[in-house]
């Protein structure tokens, strides 16, 4: 029987993972560096030279928005829920470069139909290094701390390609290379910390000659679409160990293509809230809580998953 | 050997010259090299100031704690942290401290900053090179000078105290057979209890005229042994009357006998009370002397 192949379910579903999978990283990153951005759980502040730390969330995915941004439950009344333990370090080469690498491991449940599924697979880590352009000076109101990040994030989680799971339970990635590229500027006013985060994602086509563990009569090359995500936040620093961070993310991925044609209604958008709070316990110790949510953004979210997510993380930064 | 003499020797020099407009490039690798480098200065009081280019008050204080340049007491020296060279040359460059700067590694800033993580952090170490204060945040010339001022003048006075202490055992060394002498020749009342019965009192009442005397004050405590270094008061008048005669210092000879002068005006009765406080508890005792 020849296999017949969905390509809009298919980018659907790619939107959708990349929607449950890519806003992890990113809300760990923002709770550690309070509000900083970045796609790494560490990143090192000056005079620091090793950092490592541990971040758990527990997300819940209440349902998807389809390409018209009009709001689907999961079906079948499921509960679609998934803990993400993420591992990092940052190292510091020099008063200039970092490099960071983090490491996911993921746990997805579903209950649906009386029936309680889950998988537990290592998720895609990813690799970055950062270049310090400038650090904040307090004289110079206008002088942010600037830095440019680059990196890439790595297929090495199962992906809908591979698996074989028809509710696509122990899908943990994109099954794409995803290289990436950014800029942090943060300034101190005391007692706000203003931080901007823009990056530009650029995943890698794929050669696609099996899906759900069956060989393809037709291979096909997809190329995700481009990424472009914003974080705004404004951090208050209550006292010199506890801060109060107030974010706002904007994530537009442009239309995917297959064979190199424009696949249409595949583009996706996303903007969503984040709150979060840090603890200094002693120069070494942050601990920091996050929460992001679409609300009250959830209309304007397409070919999205509709995630809540709740998340702590530890950092260690006594090298 | 001659080379880490002379690179020692320099940085010394450079210290107690207290000039660095331009920033050493000497870093801290352990508290052992702070050491070395505190013990070479020679005031009294060193500050140390943690800074960092993204402080504000960091550069508001800067001004105040280059009125400490010259100064023969404290000496300021300034270390940066979370900070790359560019930015700290470019705020020293703005705000021009005139005081030595340094760097210091992580683990030197983590034993620092054990009191608090907030910028500016300045901390006072005395002679001995032991943090005896901290703050936390801009502080001003006022402050570190009035806190200097506190502790050098308790010092003093602690250094009193001893020398004090000293030469009353010195003088009892000295003198202590004559006195004791002295005092066992001295006719001696015989002792009343205090009020609250801690101790026992005695005077050389007999021997009290008109004009000027010496006064002997012997004290005994409950069990019979002689009361030393207690601490008294003694108040005297004309029973009766308030001519107020002036009290003057009493000496310990540090045998439960104490020694001051009196000026007794007239002849009559005169009332002595004797306060001995102790733990915070004061016992009086009045003695009344017919004086001749």
């Amino acid at each position: 029987m020849r296999f017949q192949f969905n390509f809009k379910i298919f980018f659907l579903l790619i939107g959708l993972t990349a929607g449950m999978l890519g806003s992890e990283s990113q809300v760990q990153a923002s709770s550690c560096c309070a509000g900083g951005g970045g796609q790494m759980l560490c990143v090192l502040q000056s005079e620091q030279r090793l950092q490592i730390g541990m971040t758990t969330a527990y997300r819940d995915t209440l349902g998807r928005f389809d390409s018209s941004g009009g709001f689907i439950a999961n079906s079948g009344g499921a509960t679609i829920t998934s803990t993400i333990l993420q591992v990092g370090g940052a190292y510091r080469f020099d008063e200039d470069w970092q490099f960071g690498v983090t490491i996911p491991v993921l746990q997805n449940r579903q209950k649906i139909r009386g029936q309680d599924l889950s998988a537990t697979q290592i998720g895609d880590p990813g690799i970055e290094a950062r270049y310090g352009i400038w650090e904040d000076l307090a004289f110079l109101p206008y002088r942010p701390q600037l830095s440019l990040y680059s990196g890439l994030r790595m297929p090495v989680g199962t992906s809908t390609y591979e698996s074989s799971d028809p509710l696509g339970i122990d899908v943990v990635s994109e099954g794409l290379w995803i290289p990436y590229v950014g800029v942090t500027a943060q300034k101190l006013y005391r007692p706000f910390k203003v931080t901007l985060d823009a990056s530009f994602q650029y995943p890698l086509g794929r050669n696609v000659t099996a899906s759900h563990g069956q060989n393809l009569s037709t291979p096909y090359t997809i190329k995700s679409g481009n990424r472009i995500q914003v974080v705004e936040s404004l951090t208050y620093l209550i006292d010199e160990k506890w801060s109060a961070t107030a974010g706002f993310r904007q994530m537009l991925q442009l239309e995917s293509a297959i064979n190199d044609a424009s696949v249409a209604g595949s583009a996706a958008r996303a903007y969503s809230m984040l709150i979060s709070a840090a603890y200094t316990h002693a120069p070494d110790w942050n601990f920091s809580g996050t929460f992001e949510t679409l609300a009250p953004f959830q209309s304007y979210a397409a070919n999205q998953a509709s995630n809540q997510t709740v998340s702590v993380a530890a950092v260690y930064g006594g090298f | 050997m001659s080379r880490a003499l002379f690179a020692a020797c320099a940085v010394v020099i450079s210290l107690m010259i207290g000039h660095a407009s331009a920033e050493t490039s000497v870093s801290f690798s352990a508290s052992k090299d702070l050491t070395n480098l505190l013990s070479a200065i020679p005031q009294e009081f060193v500050l140390i100031n943690l800074w960092s280019p993204f402080c504000g008050p960091c550069g508001e204080e800067v001004s105040d704690l280059n009125r400490f340049a010259g100064d023969k007491r404290l000496a300021v020296m300034g270390i940066a942290v979370q900070s790359r060279k560019p930015e700290r040359e470019a705020f020293i460059a703005h705000f021009k401290p005139t005081y030595s700067q340094w760097t210091s590694d992580r683990d030197f800033e983590k034993e620092l900053r054990t009191d608090g993580l907030a910028l500016p952090l300045s901390i006072l170490l005395d002679r001995n090179r032991v943090r005896v204060k901290t703050w936390t945040g801009k502080v001003s010339y006022d402050v570190i000078a009035n806190e200097v001022s506190k502790i050098s003048l308790k010092s003093k006075g602690e250094n009193s105290m001893t020398t004090r202490q000293n030469l009353i055992r010195f003088g009892l060394l000295v003198a202590c057979v004559s006195f004791f002498s002295k005092a066992n020749a001295a006719k001696m009342d015989p002792p009343q209890v205090s009020k609250l019965g801690s101790y026992q009192v005695s005077l050389n009442g007999v021997e009290l005229k008109k004009g000027k005397n010496t006064l002997l004050i012997s004290l005994v405590d409950s069990t019979g042994l002689p009361m030393i270094a207690a601490d008294l008061a003694l108040a005297y008048d004309m029973v009766g009357m308030s001519m107020n005669p002036p009290v003057k210092p009493i000496v310990d000879h540090g045998d439960g006998t104490y020694e001051t002068e009196v000026f007794l005006g007239m002849r009559g009765n005169w009332s002595f009370v004797v306060e001995v406080t102790d733990k915070g508890t004061t016992d009086s005792t009045e003695l009344i002397v017919p004086v001749k």
